[in-house]
């Protein structure tokens, strides 16, 4: 009786499936050419929003209509090999997005692209050959730009702009395309032509068309400051004027329309501004102030672009309305991973209470993971020391050990002297980390000059702004010792299919072993706190539904599980084509009573409990009267770094609203992270100051759990 | 009723040349454009959309770099955009059903398409496939552009009966009977002193 609940939506998707198929293979040409015309648009409209496994669908459904079709008779030659040539670009775009997670598919997508162009040079002579050949030749110029084969792009971008006038869409599309070239231009140091290009752009949409205008203005700055890296010193100082121009007008257009937007366009919205909050970093000293405004703005749109709340004060916030709020000991740091002369670089804006913010450069980014240690006599690099497989045994741990370790000077060379000196005089660091120090505890790595000073870290040094509540937990919702073999229970609701695919590896499904220690810390951290609004979630009924339900009416959570963080790249974009993040907050996950039942089942079910709580479910949820949430659960802190931040579980609970966060960044013993969990709620209890309580849990571990591997795992992200 | 008094308007302006009807509802079309506002856009797509047997003229490449992009400063008929998206819709993208060559197309009766002229310069085209008598029109955006039209065929010139109307639209005729294989030349100087957006609209007759 049970299993006609999902077996028959099953049958009947997969009928469905079929008999559109069964349509198709018979129906009419012109409603064939509907249907392909339809799935192409879908197909496309997937690779806006660089969504491969979208695409990948469009090409299987594609595929297998023209199957059909060809099988019953009802497909000429001539007809086929059009309907492949879609097939061909839907492939070369799947390609150029898979290219960040596979090398090899850069030339794939060539191939498939150039294939494409042949096809309608064969076939020249119709408009629609001429169209095909024009695309081709716009998807060339960005996969070459993206590659660095910037003569290729500008060959490229000609023939586009050849045509243009005949194959253009909208009447913007001659300009859009001649901005693009100027682009390419001034990667092959063509500096007067690029400008010249671009004023000619700056200069049709002037007092027409605001938001081209300024992301013509955007660009003029970006060849502006490639000719600075070219050797021409004024370059700089012209391109801040542009950049201030262009920030000027999105900042005002963000106020009026950005907190009206539903999330996808909010997205776009951000994935427009996005290249220039990367390309004016660059600036570095130029103007600090402007850096830090723009590093404001940035955040303020990033951490919204999924929740409905928020304000326009978020959007608006300035350097002087943070430094109103610093003690006269406090500084605030913001740190920007940039690129410039193609490398990685890390700055630091320091903001006191008095005086205009200071820029730091920092050591490469690359340098700092490149940094050697010797492990037993193997020279080991921090970036492979952190990607360590942490695991219960002594050798596991010594990765961590050593890498939070006083002795090896890897605390002076991040901490630069240049820095320290800055930060001398406060006692109060708040800061907001960039690229790696997202997964990187650069605030139990301080050198010994800076040990006694206070290190905060901040989602972003907007948070400062907020209004400080007088802490309350008196409302706890805990989850812990969960039973990861319960019975899957219904009433499941927006589960995420593609975090349910993650924990599958090769075929096999992942197994969550019990955690002994919970049940008991869960206990305890009640009896600790001994408040009657407490609720417990233990067992079985440590559901994700129950979860889901209950968690927004409490002021602090606490979770006791497993974490699980799915590595990979993602893709970058270029100044041809923005992207957007493909399914990144599926990668991140906690388990929930049931989880090892579902996956054994291997069948995702849309309406069943898999007890995979991922960050993009918790982006969902409404925690805006969470004060803390405390995560003892694994790699809760990691995510993908990218220029938009970390996209993991801390991105889901601040896109969901939640203040303060616990978190940490790699995999936590039971016993010791349990020893530190009931620690430290004792000590809120005591004091309810989260800050102290959680730097004198850490303390506490000394008596029994001295090592770093133990203690340095935990984070504490935003507690002001 | 009111399509007819247009119609009449138009029969009026081109005294002498007298012109195919349906060649006359799209030239009337385009004139309408002029006015860029969202009925007459209409107005002309619902034209466009009715009569099937008009291709988009995209053969005419101008080699003296005496074009130039029609900007939103300038009076223009933002015409490509409009005439993909009728032609887009009717056609799909299909080879076999219409997929339309250019103005050489024997399925056509007509063609047009929009382009810029740098003020005081001078494009050439040169074409093919145009079969008998032919009628064409040269419209500018600015009825108030100064234009020079000439035809050639292979190095000597086409006689044609050229007649231009209050609003600054040319009105041509190639009395001449051309085959298939023959190339023509259109020759258009922009004598004003801006840059002039125009459009060519040719009928080509087969009598």
């Amino acid at each position: 009786m049970k299993g006609y609940r999902y077996i028959l939506p099953l049958i009947l998707g997969l009928a469905t499936i079929g008999l559109r198929a069964q349509e198709m293979s018979n129906a009419p040409d012109s409603i064939f050419f509907e249907y392909a015309k339809s799935l192409k648009n879908r197909g496309n409209d997937y690779y806006m929003l660089c969504n491969r496994t979208g695409i990948k669908q469009v090409i299987d459904k594609y595929r297998f209509a023209l199957d059909r079709r060809k099988a019953a008779g009802m497909l000429t030659e001539e007809m086929e090999g059009y309907f492949n040539q879609d097939i061909t670009k839907l492939l070369g775009d799947y390609h150029y997005l898979n290219s960040d997670y596979d090398r090899k598919s850069y030339s794939e997508s060539e191939k498939c692209f150039k294939q494409y162009r042949d096809y309608y040079l064969v076939h020249s002579g119709t408009y629609v050959a001429g169209q095909g050949i024009y695309i081709a030749h716009q998807e060339l110029a960005q996969l070459y730009y993206k590659l660095g084969r910037y003569e290729e792009a500008c060959d490229e971008m000609k023939e586009v702009l050849r045509t243009v006038s005949t194959y253009m869409r909208d009447e913007d599309e001659p300009f859009d395309k001649l901005s693009q070239y100027a682009i390419c231009l001034a990667r092959m140091n063509q500096f007067d032509e690029a400008i010249s290009n671009i004023n000619e752009v700056l200069e049709n949409y002037d007092n027409i068309d605001t938001e081209r205008y300024g992301e013509a203005l955007r660009k003029k700055a970006k060849i502006l400051m490639l000719r600075e890296e070219h050797g021409d010193k004024t370059g700089k100082s012209e391109a801040l004027d542009y950049y201030k121009q262009y920030f000027g007008l999105k900042k005002k257009d963000a106020l009026v329309h950005f907190m009206g937007m539903d999330s996808e366009e909010r997205e776009m919205y951000w994935m427009k501004i996005r290249p220039f909050v990367t390309d004016c970093y660059r600036l570095e000293e130029a103007d600090a102030g402007f850096l830090y405004d723009v590093t404001l703005f940035a955040k303020g749109l990033l951490l919204q672009l999924d929740s409905a709340g928020g304000g326009r004060q978020n959007i608006h916030a300035t350097w002087q309305m943070i430094q109103e709020k610093l003690k006269p000991d406090a500084c605030a740091i913001e740190f920007v991973q940039y690129e410039k002369y193609g490398q990685e670089k890390m700055g630091a804006i320091v903001l006191k209470r008095t005086g205009k913010p200071v820029f730091v450069k920092m050591p490469d980014p690359d340098s700092v993971l490149n940094y050697k240690i010797d492990v037993k006599g193997e020279f080991l690099t921090v970036d492979s020391l952190m990607r360590s497989v942490h695991g219960p045994d002594w050798d596991s741990r010594v990765p961590r050990n050593l890498l939070y370790s006083d002795s090896l000077g890897l605390n002076n060379f991040i901490w630069t002297s240049n820095l320290i000196a800055v930060v001398a005089n406060c006692q109060d660091l708040w800061f907001a980390p960039d690229g790696y120090i997202h997964q990187l505890a650069i605030e139990y790595l301080l050198p010994e000059t800076i040990k006694n000073k206070s290190c905060h870290r901040l989602s972003s040094t907007r948070v400062l702004l907020l209004e400080r509540r007088e802490q309350s937990y008196k409302k706890a919702l805990v989850v812990g010792g969960v039973d990861y073999y319960a019975e899957s229970a219904a009433n499941a609701m927006g589960n995420d299919q593609i975090a349910y695919r993650y924990v599958y590896n090769n075929g096999k499904p992942a197994t969550f072993d019990t955690l002994e220690k919970s049940v008991g810390e869960v206990k305890d951290i009640l009896i600790h706190r001994s408040s009657p609004e407490d609720t417990i979630l233990v067992g079985a009924f440590a559901q994700e539904q129950s979860f889901r339900q209950m968690c927004g009416n409490y002021s602090m959570i606490h979770i006791s599980s497993h974490g699980v963080f799915n590595a990979a790249t993602i893709p970058q974009g270029t100044d041809l084509k923005q992207n957007l993040r493909d399914n990144t907050l599926s990668h991140s996950l906690i388990a929930f009573a049931g989880i090892n039942t579902s996956l054994k089942d291997k069948r995702f079910d849309p309406n069943l409990q898999d007890g995979i709580l991922s960050a993009k479910e918790i982006s969902s949820l409404n925690l805006s009267k969470t004060e803390l949430v405390v995560l003892c659960c694994c790699e809760t802190g990691l995510g993908y770094v990218t220029p938009d931040g970390v996209y993991g579980i801390q991105r889901g609970l601040k896109n969901a609203g939640a203040r303060a966060i616990i978190c940490t960044l790699w995999d936590i013993d039971d016993e010791a992270s349990s020893y530190f969990m009931i620690r430290f709620h004792q000590y809120l209890k005591e004091n309810n100051d989260l800050y102290k309580a959680f730097y004198h849990a850490r303390e506490s571990m000394k008596e029994e759990y001295d090592e770093p591997s133990y203690r340095d795992a935990f984070i504490l992200i935003d507690a002001i | 009723m009111l399509v007819y008094m247009l119609f009449g308007v138009v029969a009026l302006q081109a005294e002498g040349i007298k012109m195919d009807k349906r060649f006359e509802s799209i030239v009337n079309a385009i004139i309408m454009l002029r006015r860029n506002n969202l009925d007459d856009r209409n107005f002309a797509i619902s034209v466009l959309c009715q009569n099937k047997k008009w291709t988009l003229m995209d053969e005419l490449k101008d080699e003296n770099n005496s074009e130039c992009w029609l900007t939103k400063k300038m009076k223009r008929f933002n015409l490509v955009p409009i005439l993909t998206e009728v032609l887009t819709e009717r056609y799909g993208k299909n080879l076999s059903r219409g997929d339309f060559l250019n103005g050489e197309d024997p399925r056509f009766d007509y063609s047009l398409i929009e382009r810029g002229i740098k003020a005081k310069k001078k494009v050439k085209y040169t074409f093919q496939g145009r079969v008998g008598k032919q009628d064409f029109v040269i419209i500018p955006c600015d009825p108030t552009s100064v234009l020079s039209i000439k035809f050639s065929k292979g190095s000597s010139p086409l006689k044609t009966t050229q007649q231009k109307s209050k609003d600054g639209c040319i009105y041509l005729h190639i009395d001449a009977k051309l085959k298939s294989t023959d190339k023509i030349t259109l020759e258009i100087e922009n004598k004003s002193n801006n840059n002039v957006a125009i459009a060519i609209l040719n009928h080509n007759t087969r009598k």
